[in-house]
């Protein structure tokens, strides 16, 4: 069950991060071509990319690359390099609408022919960003195999929306929760916006514990500092881990017996009770199988 | 004398003149206004202008504000230096073979061992205070340039043929702690300025924010915890920037979660120190050297924090020091090599940049020896097979930590089996040196030719290795 | 892919490359490597950017590399753009470069 508590942004134009953004223990790593890179820097960050996917090793860890739209001049070239340099997943921004993303579903198919890479190796991502996204983010999240996970992107919603970001987030609250929801339909993750106040150690825990109990599946980070403090809030409690064990103990139990009830202090455990001990065990760190 | 009992003398040169400088002597001095020092260079001007040749220099250490010298060693004014560190335009020149004689470069712990048994006889020395009274008696907290513990001071004052304080303020008699004492005191200069407050240190150290450096820290504190270290009344020593500081953080972290208190901290202190000294968790501050304001302020305001000189703090040579007492140390490294030998002296192209310190001193006494440093210095790996130069033997070391994971000496098997039963990334040696080459290269070696441009000299005495002048620089 | 203006990619920061292509019709590769780390790698990071420039195509070029030890992955993606630059090319033949 691959995690994906903190997504770590990297700047693609950043050579010295890019090499070492997973010493820090994010679930996955994102190098981003598109908002941190200027137009006139687009191509020199592809580059870089592509060769840090290429001659680096990330331990494991899932490299993300969140590419330009299809409709700037910068999209397919992106897809082109980082198909070829060997990312795990496209994260494409601003997605408003299946279309939006099954295009790119296209130009990565094609890529991975180009390149000889295994058909639907490369997994999609989609960010939205907008209030028409928000309201198709049922669809958008159906709409291709090859999608993991969607994910809010907090500034351009609200700018959207025509209001600001607050402490409390009520702006966000729907959209929030639309995602969730969406992506819980789809059986797909889902991950929050960024935090990104640095040096706000207190209001980052608050958001991500915010995120965590509206059922995010993580939530995108913009420094090291956040990555530590993310796996901090999902970090079950001893007592959640013993009763998750147990559970699983007992499903095991009953799969040995040939039983298909699973029951545990006299109790039946129903299946989504069983899944959500798997989860936990898969936030403790302990391996589910 | 202007009065009955003052030693002091209206300038540098009546007071020069009393004590009388000559040829070939050995003059010495401290090193506690660090980068903003304004004595050496003042005093070695004079008596170059008096005509005074072939001196041997025994600072406690010196930096980049003694680039002058390098025209004091051309004129002839000084022929031998024996320092704890040099850097800049001095240690370039050094390096380059401006010296007939090899520098000798020692530890903190060595040079009062040298002092002490008389091995090495200082002539004058040359103290900047930033006050005494007119006998005097002096002390580091007082005055516009405090600088907080005199703790390298007290050797030469009590060791030196002769004893000459330069002052920027003559305060009222009795001046009271005296850190240096009027029985000790030959003469006394006002000048108008002993060091730079700017250079001196500033008010408060800064913690450093770097994510490279804090995970570095984060790790060792880990490791440290692991190894069974943070029990109460535990003692310890860190480094006073970068990882090694910021260890201090993490630990202070472990303490608390543990309900834990130290015993005392020792070396270098900073503010952070001086915040858990005055929160409680550490019991005694031992200080040889006040790194910022916060620090010299502490030491005038709490009992608990006292000044100790190099001796008590690091001098292999009597019945026992400080170092002894340490649980654990955390030093920087330039270079580590397979067998985890420590550079701290030369960079990585050769040349003269670093000092030895009290590295070796705290490695060898401490119980638990942490090294801290990043496996790449930018395209330089920090893990070699052989250093450059060794100012630390690697059987003193015992753990090494890297953003990249942590090595453990091979003496120490039980402190491997507590790190990998804790889930700490732990490699060996020669993993890490293969990582960072995996990223780097293997750089072609540094050549040097057969000119020894300096000696480094373990805590005991003995010449643990040599410094030879790069060819790059042979002209 | 053909040198046809002076085009630059990279910074003078630490850890990165500053490097310059210009034409050099008819003259073949000119590579000239500048900072800290050519007395220690200066081999390395002459197959590099001659690798780099065989992989694009490029048989013409003079190039200066001014680095501050960057690593081989860094100069051969600030070449590579260079050299895109210089030679106005639109896409690359990434299969080609590993």
């Amino acid at each position: 069950m691959r995690l994906r508590r903190s997504m770590l942004y990297v700047p693609g134009n950043a050579p010295a991060m890019l090499r070492d953004a997973h010493i820090y223990g994010p679930d996955s790593v994102m190098f981003d071509l598109e908002d941190s890179v200027s137009p006139r820097e687009k191509d020199a960050a592809r580059h870089l990319v592509f060769r840090a996917l290429k001659d680096y090793d990330y331990a494991g860890v899932e490299r993300v690359v969140r590419v330009n739209g299809l409709d700037t001049p910068y999209g397919l070239e992106d897809i082109q390099a980082v198909v070829a340099g060997g990312v795990d997943a496209v994260r494409l921004p601003k997605t408003d609408c299946p279309e939006d993303l099954l295009a790119v579903e296209r130009a990565v198919e094609a890529a991975e022919r180009r390149f000889g890479r295994p058909s639907g190796s490369v997994k999609l991502i989609a960010a939205i960003e907008s209030a028409r996204g928000i309201l198709s983010a049922r669809e958008i999240a159906a709409c291709s195999p090859r999608l993991v996970a969607i994910a809010i992107g907090a500034e351009d919603f609200v700018t959207d929306l025509h209001t600001t970001r607050s402490p409390e987030g009520v702006e966000l609250l729907a959209a929030r929760s639309l995602l969730v929801m969406a992506a819980r339909a789809a059986g797909i993750m889902a991950i929050d916006t960024v935090f990104t106040g640095v040096d706000d150690e207190e209001g980052f825990l608050r958001e991500a514990r915010l995120a965590k109990q509206l059922g995010f599946d993580g939530k995108s980070v913009i420094h090291p500092s956040q990555v530590a403090l993310i796996r901090f809030v999902y970090e079950p409690s001893p007592e959640e881990i013993a009763k998750a064990r147990r559970v699983v103990e007992a499903a095991a139990d009953a799969e040995a017996k040939g039983s298909g009830v699973v029951s545990l202090d006299g109790k039946m455990i129903d299946k989504p009770i069983v899944e959500r001990a798997l989860r936990v065990l898969a936030l403790a760190g302990e391996a589910s199988e | 004398m202007s009065r009955e009992g003052s030693k002091v003398y209206e300038s540098l040169e009546r007071a020069l003149d009393a004590v009388g400088v000559e040829s070939g002597m050995t003059v010495s001095f401290h090193h506690h206004f660090r980068e903003g020092d304004l004595v050496v260079n003042m005093v070695v001007e004079a008596l170059a202008r008096r005509g005074v040749r072939d001196l041997t220099l025994a600072p406690s250490s010196l930096t980049s504000v003694h680039a002058p010298l390098v025209g004091r060693v051309k004129d002839g004014t000084i022929r031998s230096i024996r320092t704890s560190g040099l850097r800049g335009p001095l240690a370039d020149a050094i390096s380059a073979g401006l010296m007939d004689e090899p520098i000798l470069v020692h530890s903190h712990g060595g040079r009062a061992r040298a002092m002490d048994s008389g091995e090495v006889a200082v002539d004058v020395a040359f103290l900047g205070v930033p006050a005494c009274d007119e006998r005097g008696n002096a002390n580091g907290t007082a005055g516009r340039s405090a600088c907080g513990s005199l703790g390298y001071a007290m050797v030469d004052a009590r060791n030196a043929r002769k004893v000459v304080l330069l002052t920027e303020e003559i305060a009222p008699y009795p001046l009271g702690p005296a850190s240096i004492r009027q029985d000790q005191v030959d003469a006394v200069v006002k000048v108008d300025s002993v060091g730079d407050p700017a250079g001196i240190g500033k008010g408060a150290t800064r913690m450093t924010r770097d994510p490279r450096e804090l995970l570095i820290a984060s790790n060792a504190a880990r490791a440290i915890e692991a190894v069974g270290v943070v029990r109460d009344g535990f003692s310890l020593q860190t480094g006073s920037g970068g990882a090694s500081l910021a260890v201090v953080r993490f630990l202070r972290e472990a303490m608390l979660r543990r309900g834990v208190k130290a015993s005392f901290a020792l070396g270098g202190i900073t503010s952070q120190l001086v915040r858990l000294h005055e929160e409680g968790l550490v019991g005694a501050l031992l200080d040889t050297q006040s790194f910022d304001l916060d620090a010299a302020r502490s030491l005038a305001a709490n009992p608990g924090h006292r000044e100790i000189d190099a001796a008590y703090y690091a001098s292999p040579g009597g019945k026992g020091c400080a170092v002894d007492a340490l649980d654990v140390v955390v030093l920087s490294a330039m270079e580590v090599d397979l067998e985890l030998n420590v550079n701290v002296i030369t960079g990585s192209d050769g040349v003269i940049r670093g000092a030895s310190g009290g590295h070796c001193d705290t490695a060898a006494g401490a119980a638990l020896t942490v090294v801290v440093a990043p496996l790449l210095r930018g395209r330089l790996p920090t893990v070699m097979d052989r250093v450059t130069t060794v100012v630390t033997p690697g059987r003193s070391v015992d753990l090494l930590v890297t953003d990249r994971g942590m090595a453990v000496n091979p003496r120490r098997p039980e402190l491997l089996e507590a790190l990998t039963r804790a889930g700490l990334p732990v490699r060996d040696v020669a993993w890490l040196k293969r990582l960072a080459e995996s990223y780097t290269g293997v750089p072609r070696p540094v050549e040097f030719d057969d000119r020894v441009v300096g000696l480094v000299e373990y805590r005991d005495g003995s010449v643990i290795d040599t410094i030879r002048r790069p060819k790059a620089l042979a002209r | 892919m053909t040198i046809v203006n002076e085009a630059s990619a990279g910074t003078a920061e630490s850890g990165d490359a500053r490097v310059t292509v210009r034409p050099n019709a008819g003259g073949g590769i000119a590579l000239e490597l500048r900072g800290p780390s050519v007395a220690r790698y200066g081999d390395e990071i002459r197959a590099v950017a001659l690798s780099t420039l065989e992989a694009l195509g490029v048989a013409d070029a003079a190039v200066t590399v001014d680095e501050k030890g960057a690593l081989d992955a860094t100069i051969r993606a600030r070449l590579a753009a260079a050299a895109g630059r210089a030679a106005g090319a639109g896409d690359m033949p990434w299969e080609a470069m590993s």
